[in-house]
């Protein structure tokens, strides 16, 4: 058993690299959070909670401008492109009472803001992400 | 007769409220369903357009329910406020487990306080029919299609959408009331134009139309085919025919008018009386003449009074005769004579006819027919009188004896008759032979005892009706004495000078009912004793016979038969051949007259042939026998038997009945010479008229008809006949013939007959012949012609031609003797 475990575990390790592409979701360590479903992460990024589940506001760190990853980030959370997502916002900025995700400058600014804050969420490669995060949702590939 | 006329008794009104009536309930009726549709149409396109307003605010619902932001869903909301068809709004979201209202709008409402769904059945107007329901559309996140994020849920306000749909309605039904208005004004004008107007036209025209003066309607312009046309014809036809009927009507009143007062000129002016009665006889009217016939008194006035007021003797026949004329289906005038007794007791026919008059009454009209009721009288009297005598007539004997029965006591009837009273009335005229009449009257009239009745019935036959006389011995002896005092000689005036005429009566009795049960049968019966009293030479008087009666009667129904017979052709001929003797060829015939009675069988000649003398029957059976003599002869003669006919002719049929040219006529029509048909007659032919006879007999030998003497001495003949009168043939009777042989004296009879009358240039036929040993006898005398059964007994027409051949055909017989 344990052997097959370790194999399962080596080929993962081994497959690694090849899925360099891989988006995951990263949250604070001390967020509380294990684990985000899919559900979840597209109402807390798409504005509709605050709050994350342990009850700590929710600060979903969106990239700023329109680059590859971002844009793979919607398409493989909500099957929409960049275009409709800043349409929808626009709707809701509208109001003022919803804003949207605050900003970075890059995926490195964004896991900074997520070890910094503990209700903070950002969505990096896999491979981008490191000790001070923890992944809480695998986007795939 | 002209009505009050109010505008809506107008063909236009009427047509225009049926128009309008109809339009109405029409446009009622399409207006309501319009309005259904265009109701739901209406609540469709409300519905719709909720449903378009949600699909443009769906999307910012949507994302405002994902997020929860009420602010969003409140301005998604406002907006949809701002469409007037939307009450209310309320979106909701539903947030993780627990949903929550983002947002609730609803429009402030001016009007009366609707609440959601409650119909607005309060304020009294109709209840709305549909209820448009909320709208509801659930939103989903627009990431995760599936995920149910909340719902938006929309209220129509039905206020509006029923004022759009009212305004719809109203827009529509103002339309259809539009084109109502029109299409009333176009039925309107169009009734005017096309029906109104030519119709008033025509009534006004024909409210001043004088008929009578020939004016007729005229057709309205363009109306030549249509109903109006037809209508407008129709009415001129129609007029035509009252125009024609009134002036028949009228002039037939002015006929009525002068009628009537030519016949009330004729009524009271009439010479008849006339009145009018009712069916109980009362008079409705009457005039002058019948006020003066009727002895009425003159006052006009009719009231109360009757028909039965003038001294009627029979006014209940009078009334009779009234309702009789009117049960009368054939309303038949019916008429009778009434007496009317005045007040002095004076007497007065009048003949009432009376007719009814159809509406149950009667129209008499009286004449006075006083003066002919008595001339009547009179005349009746006059008709049942002799007007010699004063006595009874035929009819007034018949009037006396017509109620006779079987129980009226039995009388005596006597006829009486003047012997030889012709003589006296041939000898001295018919003054004195009344005169005679009168006095025997006188006699007879002297003689009679009350009840007893005498009438003269003929020229000189009295008849005497003896009422209660049964015996025989006593009328006998009454009757006896009459006679003897008719028997006395008379003093009667024959040209200025008095003469004694001696004459003597004689009397028939007959006794009722013994003899007869009327006066038919016991005039009969006494004339017969009559009869009898005067064959026995006169004087003398006779009761009547019963067993004379049936001898009567059976001579009657001979008489009767044989008239019968002469029609139905019972009478026939037979023939009996003649045969010269000397040679046995046969040279002629006897034509003899049979008669066959149906019942009787065969009726001997010397039975019928008398009686038909009597009845003056004889002259047509002779010339049938005659007739159909010649027939036969001519028949023969046809067929190569060269024979004449003989044929019997009796005294009575001399000269008149069988005159010599109506002989000659007959020969002459059957081509027959005058010696092929010879006469038979009897001497007593010669011995009645001996003047007439040679006439007749010379006139028809002078035709070259040939004379037979029959039954030669069996009368009292005398022999100087022969040389008188012209004759051809002599035939001795059967009676000598038969007698001859046992006989001497017969046969020497017979021998002298032939010999004389060989030598008077006679032929002889001897009758009778039934044996051989006579033949030989009438042979050896000379005889040369003779008949009988030796030879044929008389044969029929259709056999005689075959005994002819047999006589023919034998040899001749030789001498016996």
């Amino acid at each position: 058993m344990a052997l097959r475990k370790l194999f399962c575990f080596l080929c993962l390790m081994l497959l690694a690299p090849l899925a360099a592409a891989d988006l995951v979701v990263v949250v604070n360590p001390k967020s509380g959070i294990e684990r985000l479903s899919q559900e979840e992460v597209i109402n807390i990024y798409l504005g509709r909670y605050r709050r994350l589940v342990s009850g700590i506001a929710a600060e979903p760190i969106d990239l700023m401008g329109d680059n590859e990853l971002k844009t793979r980030f919607y398409r493989r959370l909500v099957g929409k492109t960049l275009a409709e997502i800043n349409a929808y916002w626009a709707r809701l900025i509208f109001s003022g009472r919803t804003r949207p995700p605050h900003l970075a400058e890059n995926v490195e600014s964004a896991l900074h803001y997520v070890a910094a804050h503990p209700g903070a969420l950002a969505y990096v490669e896999r491979s981008q992400a490191d000790m001070r995060v923890r992944v809480v949702y695998d986007l795939g590939e | 007769m002209s009505r009050q006329t109010h505008w809506w008794h107008g063909i236009l009104a009427r047509s225009l409220m049926a128009v309008v009536g109809i339009a109405l309930l029409m446009g009622g009726a399409s207006s309501m369903w319009v309005s259904r549709v265009v109701e739901d149409r209406a609540y469709q396109q409300a519905s719709l357009k909720l449903d378009e307003l949600l699909d443009t605010v769906e999307s910012t619902a949507t994302v405002a329910a994902f997020v929860g932001d009420e602010q969003l869903a409140n301005e998604v909301a406002q907006g949809l406020l701002r469409n007037s068809e939307v009450l209310r709004v309320t979106i909701h979201g539903q947030d993780r487990t627990k949903a929550r209202t983002l947002a609730r709008a609803e429009r402030v409402q001016q009007k009366i306080g609707v609440t959601e769904g409650n119909p607005r059945g309060t304020d009294g107007t109709a209840p709305r029919k549909i209820i448009l329901p909320s709208v509801k559309r659930q939103l989903y996140s627009p990431f995760t299609p599936h995920e149910a994020v909340g719902e938006i849920w929309l209220d129509a306000d039905q206020d509006v959408i029923d004022a759009h749909m009212a305004g719809a309605a109203r827009f529509i039904s103002l339309l259809l009331a539009g084109q109502l208005a029109l299409v009333i004004a176009a039925a309107a004008a169009a009734m005017l134009f096309l029906v109104v107007r030519p119709i008033k036209a025509i009534s006004d025209r024909l409210h001043q139309l004088n008929a009578s003066g020939g004016e007729r309607l005229a057709v309205p312009e363009s109306h030549e085919r249509t109903e109006l046309g037809r209508l407008v014809g129709d009415i001129n036809n129609l007029t035509a025919r009252l125009v024609a009927t009134i002036g028949i009507e009228s002039d037939l009143l002015r006929q009525k008018v002068i009628d009537q007062r030519k016949y009330q000129d004729l009524f009271e002016n009439a010479a008849s009386g006339i009145f009018v009665a009712d069916h109980d006889g009362r008079l409705e009217s009457f005039n002058l003449a019948f006020a003066t016939l009727t002895w009425l008194s003159r006052r006009r006035e009719t009231a109360g009074r009757r028909l039965t007021e003038p001294g009627w003797r029979e006014p209940g026949q009078l009334q009779a005769l009234l309702r009789n004329s009117l049960d009368a289906a054939d309303n038949g005038t019916l008429e009778d004579d009434f007496l009317l007794v005045g007040r002095r007791n004076d007497e007065r026919w009048l003949h009432v006819a009376v007719t009814p008059l159809g509406n149950g009454s009667v129209q008499g009209i009286v004449t006075d027919v006083t003066q002919r009721r008595s001339e009547e009288i009179s005349a009746r009297r006059l008709a049942v009188t002799d007007a010699l005598t004063g006595f009874a007539n035929r009819a007034g004997l018949q009037n006396a004896l017509s109620d006779i029965s079987l129980d009226t006591p039995s009388f005596a009837l006597v006829m009486v008759d003047l012997d030889g009273f012709r003589r006296v009335n041939d000898a001295m005229g018919f003054p004195v032979g009344d005169q005679l009449l009168l006095r025997v009257a006188e006699r007879i009239h002297k003689m009679l005892e009350p009840g007893d009745r005498v009438a003269r019935i003929g020229g000189d036959e009295f008849v005497l009706l003896l009422a209660g006389e049964q015996a025989r011995t006593t009328v006998g002896a009454r009757v006896g004495q009459l006679l003897q005092l008719i028997g006395q000689p008379y003093d009667v005036e024959v040209a200025g000078n008095q003469e004694h005429i001696d004459i003597s009566a004689s009397a028939g009795i007959a006794f009722f009912p013994a003899d007869g049960a009327d006066l038919q049968g016991l005039l009969r019966s006494s004339e017969l004793a009559l009869n009898n009293a005067q064959a026995a030479g006169g004087r003398n008087l006779c009761y009547f016979d019963p067993a004379q009666q049936a001898a009567v009667e059976h001579r009657r129904r001979i008489e009767d038969d044989l008239r019968h017979a002469v029609d139905s052709g019972e009478l026939y001929l037979v023939f009996q051949p003649v045969v010269e003797l000397a040679t046995g060829r046969m040279v002629g015939a006897e034509a003899l007259l049979r008669w066959s009675h149906p019942v009787r069988g065969m009726v001997p000649p010397d039975v019928f042939i008398p009686v038909a003398e009597d009845i003056g029957l004889i002259g047509e059976i002779g010339l049938m026998v005659l007739g159909e003599a010649c027939r036969q002869a001519a028949a023969w003669r046809g067929s190569g038997l060269d024979l004449y006919v003989s044929v019997n002719v009796s005294v009575r049929q001399i000269p008149d009945a069988l005159p010599p040219a109506a002989i000659a006529e007959l020969l002459k029509q059957h081509g027959l010479p005058a010696g092929a048909i010879a006469i038979e007659i009897t001497e007593g032919v010669l011995m009645h008229n001996v003047g007439i006879a040679q006439t007749w007999i010379d006139s028809l030998r002078a035709d070259g008809v040939h004379i037979y003497l029959d039954d030669f001495g069996t009368g009292y003949s005398s022999l100087s006949y022969l040389k008188r009168f012209s004759l051809d043939t002599v035939k001795i009777d059967k009676s000598f013939i038969r007698d001859m042989s046992a006989d001497n004296s017969d046969r020497a009879l017979v021998n002298a007959i032939v010999t004389m009358a060989g030598s008077l240039g006679l032929h002889v036929i001897a009758e009778g012949i039934e044996t051989q040993a006579q033949l030989d006898i009438l042979r050896r005398m000379g005889c040369a012609y003779g008949q009988g059964y030796l030879f044929s007994r008389p044969v029929k027409a259709e056999e005689f031609a075959q005994v002819a051949a047999r006589i023919n055909a034998e040899p001749v017989p030789g001498w016996n003797s």
